[in-house]
């Protein structure tokens, strides 16, 4: 490709997309919503496994990302970026709703977590011994995500349902490596135990 | 992978791997449009133009107030008429003396002598009774000032500072309590004399020169005193 071609928006990265949006150039601020709205929708869903405050929170995720671009350095990739964005509303919804106590599981907080609720479906549970279907384990799995507190809910979702690095989910976190580490670790170690409980 | 990654891996794997397949939702059909709207609703404008009237905002506040600062200015210039009427009048020295006559024996020969600047200070005018007088021109006499015969020269009229000034074809601005040249009239008097825009005009042969001014309007043999930026002395302008 010659310098002086100009490149179709659908093939500039994220940064480049961002300084033509910088200079006034609309049709690149479209393309980032188009590129990453699915994965920042799915996200919310995870962490609040509510649909429409889920595509709520991710286009107020994008109009945040518009009205910051002046502020926005290109020294990290813009994903993380927005996925800070998307997990600071998300965790605020989640306090929010903490004290209007509209949790629709029941049972008891872990006061040693200070946040965790268990996961209380066995009205519903199927036949323990009974195979689940793929539908089922997803969501009882989606429902043993949200029971988890933010705290460890955000790394294992952003790890291992968005499938982001370690170091990403570092970023996006704003913690340490180590720390990431640890809360995905303690995060699954909760989530296991949820399930276990849940088949028994 | 890194092997500290993989033990955190192994154990979980089966989660994990649970965790990756779940199905992902997907953003809804219109998500575009409706963040575009909700952009537009933050900033109070209508959709698809995301920084155009800010651009267009700061160039009409840029052209208001342009053009509220040449009303002002114009304003200030017609003002500088005015000037001269409605400041209280202070006479120059010159003013206090009538014009002397002094007449010459008609034996001599007529003496034809150059009006210095030292006749002029005093209002002196020297002539031969018995030749007739050319006309005086003076530029910028309001009443009279053409001699006629024997006739005395009648008294010259006089003239606020603008209108002092107007008649050696330069306009004066009042800035900060100072009369400043704004204008030299190509050909005139004051750009014969050297006067430039920008100058300050401190004096009159040594008569301070002010708004409220008034001086006989007779310009050729005086004196102005001026201070032009740049310039460390004041310079003197003789009217020529």
């Amino acid at each position: 490709m010659e310098s002086n071609e100009v490149k179709a928006t659908s093939e500039m990265s994220d940064n480049e997309l961002l300084a033509a949006v910088k200079s006034g150039d609309e049709d690149a601020f479209s393309e980032i919503v188009t590129r990453h709205k699915n994965g920042l929708t799915n996200y919310l869903y995870r962490m609040l496994s509510d649909y429409e405050e889920a595509v709520d929170l991710a286009q107020e995720s994008f109009v945040r990302v518009y009205f910051a671009l002046e502020r926005y350095r290109a020294d990290h990739a813009f994903s993380t970026y927005l996925y800070r964005i998307a997990t600071n509303l998300a965790i605020s919804e989640i306090r929010r709703r903490k004290r209007r106590k509209l949790f629709s599981l029941t049972g008891f907080y872990d006061s040693g977590e200070g946040e965790s609720q268990d996961l209380d479906v066995a009205d519903t549970a199927p036949d323990p011994g009974a195979r689940l279907t793929s539908e089922e384990r997803s969501k009882v799995l989606e429902r043993a995500i949200v029971s988890l507190p933010e705290r460890y809910r955000a790394p294992v979702v952003l790890r291992d349902v968005q499938e982001l690095s370690y170091e990403q989910v570092a970023e996006v976190l704003g913690l340490g490596l180590g720390t990431t580490k640890s809360r995905i670790s303690r995060g699954r170690a909760m989530l296991r135990e949820k399930l276990e409980r849940y088949m028994r | 992978m890194k092997r500290e990654d993989m033990e955190l891996e192994e154990p979980a794997s089966d989660l994990v791997s649970g965790l990756s397949a779940m199905p992902k939702v997907q953003a809804p059909m219109g998500f575009e449009a409706r963040v575009r709207a909700r952009i537009s609703e933050k900033r109070g404008r209508s959709p698809f133009r995301f920084r155009v009237v800010p651009a267009f905002a700061s160039v009409a506040l840029v052209l208001v107030i342009a053009g509220l600062f040449l009303v002002g200015r114009r304003d200030r210039v017609e003002e500088v008429a005015e000037v001269s009427q409605s400041f209280p009048r202070v006479e120059s020295s010159s003013d206090q003396k009538p014009a002397k006559e002094a007449s010459v024996p008609s034996d001599k020969s007529p003496v034809v002598r150059e009006v210095g600047r030292a006749d002029r200070a005093d209002g002196l005018i020297v002539r031969d009774e018995g030749a007739k007088s050319a006309p005086v021109v003076d530029a910028g006499t309001a009443t009279g000032g053409r001699e006629t015969g024997d006739s005395v020269r009648p008294r010259p009229a006089t003239l606020g500072a603008a209108e002092y000034l107007a008649g050696l074809g330069a306009s004066i601005t009042l800035k900060g309590g100072q009369l400043t040249v704004g204008a030299v009239a190509p050909g005139s008097a004051s750009e014969r004399s050297g006067l430039q825009v920008g100058d300050v005009i401190v004096a009159v042969d040594g008569i301070a020169f002010t708004a409220g001014t008034v001086l006989q309007a007779d310009f050729r043999g005086r004196v102005l005193q001026v201070r032009r930026p740049g310039e460390a002395k004041l310079l003197l302008l003789p009217i020529k």
